[in-house]
């Protein structure tokens, strides 16, 4: 990944190392070979964007390479001019992907992998069936094209290449990398820190088949032939298993494995019945120790060697001297007066109004009823408490309220507004959600992490002021000495409390913890504890779930109890945990 | 000869290895939550085993055991070495080892076998038997009665005995289930001899019929996943669907053509795959 | 452009030093003449090009041991295209990139005529398959009868035997494309009715497509399938017992698909042939001759007997070595070709091309074989 980043001057110097790369004298590496790597490395580029940067399965990447000479080819034959044909080739391609995205971008993992795959086996399929259109097996001739040269040729093919570079550094560039990884890493997280994580999907899908596009069009007049087997899966695996041999995920990646598996194609045309056992082997191994491909395993030795100074990346755990791990207790009394003040506080709604009201909520999965006309409302500074045993419909409820499931019936209200049929990347503005697994992204810092979501909910500010704003929630949280620390160094209490710092980091008006206190140190609880009451103070409803009964009645206002998915007390906390109903219904199955 | 009728019995016979591989494919789906693009090839490896041995002069019933033992021990070796290590790598990443093992596996199988296909003698000899028009090998017939044979006996392991509630149990809560006392490396290994069984079990009836070759494989695990997929990822559900995707191709090939199959059929997964998939987000994590 | 031609050198250097270390006797200090030649030697035709690469290469050693042509060693390099154009189109570039002066195309259809644009302005490119019918403008010359005349041969032997109702298998390949519309031109013109399925290459059943067309009319199916996937169709057949004679395609006349087939032989196997594999057929005793002397010859080299693959590859490498004795400079590619349209090329049989055709056989060199005992022997009408 931290190729990605890598200077622009880098790549330039790369890029002209490949075009000279022809003459350079490597056996078997001719003009013809390197303008099918370069198309080969702009398609892989595209698969890159969704394969390697968002870890979409998409197994028929190959259709989108065929389908734009086809249609391009097939407007020729018709009468259009080469170039109308062309574009018109591109443009039809790129809409085709914005519907399959569309279509597929709700599909989890393996479907969307086998719902892509079943695209690729579809168009292959109907290329054949059409011959009189496409040429069926035989492949579709084409007769213009190939006179424009071998050398102007790759002059385009590489052309072509440096402009999907650029487009992959604008794509990828820092604050949308950050966007982009988190979608990949959590789905749930992304859409809950306001990430509209669909389309985001759809955008960079669609965004992949124009790269895809521009190389399947490239290959098609340079060629000469399309087959309906350019379309198909196995063609579609052999995309994704070069890719990871020259490393997803990175800018370089594609190119590298193009350019080898091309080359290997031309030197290792003798020795055809190994070829295959070579690559399952290559791909298998660079799946299991070199996730980053060749380039991952190449970077380091680069960067000792040619880029000794490389800026612009976390270290982890580079800066650990200076803070230690968990924050010291007498930083804690300067959250308090930094609360109150800066862009990322509350303070303008008026203590003790109604924040959230949930009004007689029900959800039934199947036959289950999991939540039976719940109602509450929590008003702005104040904790609520949500408790009850395993199974009562707890996080069911915290689902709800975020948006991830729909009600079944009755409705959510915040500030009075209906918010229940908002997607949930719209509520993430005005609510905050942490994790009882905390949901971070490993690979990105700390700060990042929290810029995240401003990112999302503060869009309008510039990158500079966002990174302030978060660093200043870190502060507040006593949690600045681990900005710059990649979050898969923390330990797990930390992990917690970064997390809860990006939920309520951008004033939201409700925060969601789910079991905030799970895996924290005694320590770490009164930090916790100090923070509640910091975020109470700022006018922010704090719903807390938590099994710690003795930490949740040292924080919590008032709360409600579920069993069973029905409320059976709610009030002041203190009082209704001691209601013999609760007792019974709550404490009879802890003990 | 009746095309319908042709159609039924031809639909059956495919229909019934696909039951028998989105078995499999279900069941060890259930335990790792990691769909095995892997899975067809051990239709082609007990295939080609079978078909080499029997070559070689080897009695057949023994060539035929020792062809579904190599199935079985090939996913289950695949599961104990690079699954089961990695349990804790994203689906996603499990998924992509599983294709790297299955483009290796058509590699060395290339390399052992050649490209032709190959082909062994039938279990049942004597001439076909010919029914309303239609014409049925001996051999299909017994690969359809085992496929439901094999089907009911696994539905019954599955929901009367102790291993099929902790296969369940895995399934469900890995983490729970491993609380509660189940061995889950024991029921990973038996999902996946479970699996090459059957899979080992289709090649033993079918390629008499129907010649494997090195790249039979991928479409097997496609076919299979496609059956596994309509049903929701239910075994009992995925034999049926087995039987109805067998049936429902035989039927666009015969009144469609050979070259409307492809397109058709995939048409119809990928409507299934959304249909099945509606109320599916985060991979399932929401429900947790 | 200079350093190109200097890696091109550097190149072929290197490869004739290869080539030194594997056959060509190395007192030569002439330049070979580089031959190149495409055959999938792997994938669904490897049956197709495996044994016309043997045949080619065998040539090579024969034309070399007798001090090569015009004191030049011959070099065939090969390239293996898969059958696939893709890999056709890059192979064709590959060879002339590598100074192949003529060309040898073993594929089928599909690839062959991806290539045929790559050579429009020469060189002379050959090949066996029947289902490439080159413009006499190209340079593109096909040595077997088309599938036109083969066709034709097949209605002549269905009239002898009174049939006029069949069935008939086409795979959804080129071949198969090509197939139906021969048989869909040529069947209705002959008062032959027909019943006609596709099969897919990747299908490992045909019982559907069987029953479609194995009426209770249908006295013969012939499946237009070419290379070692026909298997599948032969399979099928033996599956649903079928009793009709059943014919194969003319590149399914060899050993190998008899092998693979072997198990599963229906009653009758006929095939669309050539002559020459049944050598009592052909009239000329010159021609019967050339046929035994490569017979012969094959077995002594590899120990086994010829079939029609090999005397496919035989046309082909026959056509190249007259060019090379007889014919004009390879480096002027239109007078190669001139001279091939007017100069009769011997073989087992005498190709003939012309300034209108660019096909070196017709009908009269095709016949329907019947495999029986072991070998192909002329086909007795169907009863």
């Amino acid at each position: 990944m931290s190729v990605s980043a890598r200077p622009v001057v880098t790549v330039v110097v790369l890029s002209l190392l490949a075009v000279a790369s022809p003459w350079a004298g490597v056996p078997g590496w001719t003009l013809s070979v390197a303008t099918v790597a370069a198309f080969t490395a702009l398609a892989l580029l595209g698969l890159n964007l969704v394969f390697g940067v968002l870890g979409m399965l998409a197994f028929g990447q190959a259709a989108f390479v065929a389908l734009p000479g086809y249609v391009a080819g097939m407007l020729e034959v018709a009468g259009l001019p080469t170039l109308a044909a062309v574009l018109a080739g591109i443009v039809v391609t790129v809409l085709v992907a914005a519907l399959v995205a569309r279509i597929f971008v709700h599909l989890p993992g393996t479907y969307f992998a086998v719902g892509t795959l079943g695209f690729s086996f579809v168009v292959e399929g109907l290329a054949r069936a059409f011959p009189e259109w496409t040429g069926g097996a035989s492949g579709l001739v084409f007769a213009t094209g190939r006179d424009i040269g071998p050398l102007a040729w790759y002059a385009l093919s590489v052309s072509a290449l440096l402009a999907g570079l650029v487009l992959w550094h604008l794509t990828v560039r820092t604050d949308r990398d950050r966007r982009l990884r988190t979608v990949r890493h959590d789905e749930l997280a992304a859409a809950v820190i306001g990430i509209d994580v669909a389309t985001v999907k759809v955008r960079m899908f669609t965004l992949s088949s124009l790269f895809c596009a521009v190389a399947g069009v490239g290959l098609a007049y340079y060629v000469g032939v399309l087959v309906p087997e350019g379309a198909g899966v196995n063609r579609s695996l052999e995309y994704v298993g070069t890719l990871l041999l020259g490393g997803a995920g990175s800018m370089l990646g594609p190119i590298v494995g193009a350019a080898l598996v091309q080359w290997l194609f031309v030197v290792a045309g003798y020795g055809k019945q190994f070829e295959l056992l070579l690559y399952g082997a290559a791909f298998l191994g660079a799946v299991l120790y070199a996730r980053h491909g060749l380039v991952g395993l190449a970077a380091p030795i680069w960067r000792r060697f040619v880029e000794p100074s490389d800026s612009g990346r976390v270290k982890p755990a580079a800066h650990a001297g200076g803070v230690g791990p968990t924050p010291s207790p007498s930083m804690v009394p300067s959250v308090a007066s930094s609360v109150a003040q800066g862009a990322v506080t509350a303070g303008t709604q008026p203590a003790m109004s109604e924040a959230l009201r949930v009004e007689r909520v029900s959800k039934r999965f199947g036959g289950v009823q999991a939540l039976h006309e719940v109602s509450f409302s929590v008003c702005h500074g104040e904790v609520f408490a949500l408790v009850g045993p395993n199974g009562a419909g707890k996080s069911t409820l915290f689902n709800v309220i975020c948006g991830v499931e729909p009600p079944s019936a009755g409705q959510v209200l915040l500030e009075g507004e209906r918010i229940d049929t908002l997607p949930i990347h719209e509520r993430a503005s005005r609510i905050g959600r942490a994790f009882q697994v905390a949901r971070l992204v490993p690979g990105l810092s700390v700060l990042e992490n929290v810029v995240t979501r401003l990112d999302q909910i503060a869009r309008d500010l510039p990158e500079g002021m966002r990174r302030a704003a978060a660093l200043r929630q870190l502060e507040q949280f006593g949690l600045q000495g681990l900005a710059m620390h990649d979050v898969g160094v923390l330990a797990a209490g930390q992990h917690k409390l970064v997390d809860l710092a990006r939920a309520a980091v951008g004033s939201p008006r409700v925060v969601l913890l789910d079991e905030p206190a799970v895996g924290l140190t005694a320590d770490e609880l009164d930090h916790l504890r100090r923070l509640l009451m910091e975020l109470r103070a700022s006018g922010c409803a704090v719903v807390v779930v938590e099994h710690n009964i003795a930490f949740v009645s040292s924080v919590a206002d008032r709360g409600v109890v579920l069993d069973g998915g029905a409320l059976i007390a709610a009030g002041d906390f203190a009082t209704i945990i001691r209601e013999p109903r609760v007792l019974e219904a709550y404490f009879g199955v802890l003990s | 000869m009746n095309l319908f009728t042709q159609s039924i019995y031809s639909g059956l016979t495919s229909g019934a290895v696909y039951a028998l591989l989105a078995m499999g494919l279900v069941i060890a789906f259930r335990t790792t939550r990691v769909v095995n693009l892997a899975h067809g090839e051990s239709y082609a490896v007990a295939g080609l085993v079978i078909a080499m041995l029997d070559r070689a002069g080897l009695p057949l019933a023994l060539a035929l055991g020792s062809g579904v033992l190599i199935a079985m021990a090939y996913l289950w070796a695949m599961d104990r070495v690079l699954l089961r290590p990695r349990s804790s790598w994203p689906v996603a990443s499990l998924i992509l080892i599983t294709l790297g093992m299955a483009f290796l596996t058509r590699g060395v199988l290339l390399v052992v076998a050649g490209v032709d296909p190959l082909s062994f003698p039938r279990l049942v000899a004597g001439p076909p038997l010919r029914w309303a028009g239609g014409i049925l090998p001996r051999q299909a017939l017994l690969l359809i009665v085992t496929s439901i044979v094999a089907a009911v006996a696994v539905a019954v392991f599955l929901g009367r005995t102790r291993f099929g509630r902790q296969l369940r149990a895995t399934a469900e809560h890995p983490d729970a289930a491993q609380l509660m006392g189940v061995n889950v490396a024991a029921t990973r290994a038996a999902a996946f001899l479970l699996a090459g069984g059957l899979g080992g079990l289709a090649a033993a009836l079918l390629v008499p019929l129907v010649p494997v070759d090195f790249q039979t494989g991928l479409g097997m695990t496609l076919r299979g996943f496609i059956a596994a997929a309509l049903a929701g990822m239910v075994p009992g559900a995925a034999v049926l669907c087995g039987f109805i995707l067998g049936l429902f191709e035989a039927f666009v090939t015969s009144y469609g053509g050979a070259l409307a199959s492809d397109p058709v059929v995939f048409v119809v997964l990928i409507v299934a795959a959304l249909w099945r998939s509606r109320s599916i987000r985060f991979e399932g994590r929401a429900r947790a | 452009m200079k350093t190109r031609k200097r890696l091109g050198a550097l190149l072929a250097q290197t490869a004739w030093v290869v080539a030194i270390g594997s056959g060509v006797p190395a007192a030569w200090a002439a330049d070979p003449i580089n031959i190149g030649m495409i055959a999938p030697t792997t994938g669904v035709m490897a049956t197709v090009g495996q044994r016309q690469l043997a045949t080619a290469q065998w040539w090579e050693g024969e034309v070399n041991g007798k001090g090569g042509i015009k004191g030049r060693p011959v070099r065939l390099i090969h390239c293996n295209d898969e059958a696939n154009p893709e890999k056709a189109v890059s192979c064709v570039r590959d060879l002339l990139a590598r100074g192949s002066v003529l060309l040898i195309n073993s594929s089928v259809t599909g690839p062959i005529r991806a290539t045929m644009p790559l050579i429009r302005n020469g060189p002379v490119m050959v090949t066996p398959s029947p289902n490439v019918m080159p413009e006499p403008s190209s340079y593109v010359f096909q040595t077997s009868p088309s599938d036109m005349d083969l066709t034709r041969a097949l209605v002549e032997y269905l009239h002898r035997s009174k049939v006029d109702s069949i069935g008939v298998i086409a795979a959804t390949d080129a071949s198969g494309e090509l197939g139906v519309n021969t048989v869909k031109t040529l069947l209705p013109a002959s008062s032959i009715k027909f019943h006609l399925a596709r099969i897919d290459l990747r299908a490992t059943d045909a019982s559907i497509q069987l029953a479609q067309v194995a009426k209770s009319d249908v006295r013969l199916i012939y499946s237009t399938y070419s290379g070692g996937g026909a298997a599948t169709v032969v399979k099928s057949f033996n599956n649903l017992g079928l009793e009709q004679p059943l014919v194969v395609s003319y590149a399914n006349l060899s050993d190998q698909f008899i092998a693979l087939i072997r198990n599963d032989m229906p009653r009758r196997l006929l095939g669309l042939g050539l002559k020459g594999v049944v050598p009592e057929l052909l009239a000329d005793p010159a021609e019967r001759e050339r046929v035994a002397y490569f017979a012969r010859a094959w077995q002594q080299a590899k120990g086994d007997s010829i079939d029609q693959l090999n005397l496919n590859a035989l046309t082909l490498v026959d056509t190249i070595e007259a060019i090379l004795r007889n014919g004009p400079d390879t480096a002027d590619a239109a007078a190669v070709k001139a001279w091939l349209e007017k100069t009769p090329v011997r073989s087992f049989q005498t190709l003939r091309f012309s300034p209108q055709s660019h096909i070196g056989m017709n009908e009269s060199h095709a016949a329907i074989l019947e495999y029986k005992g072991g070998r192909w022997v002329p086909a007795p009408p169907v009863q």
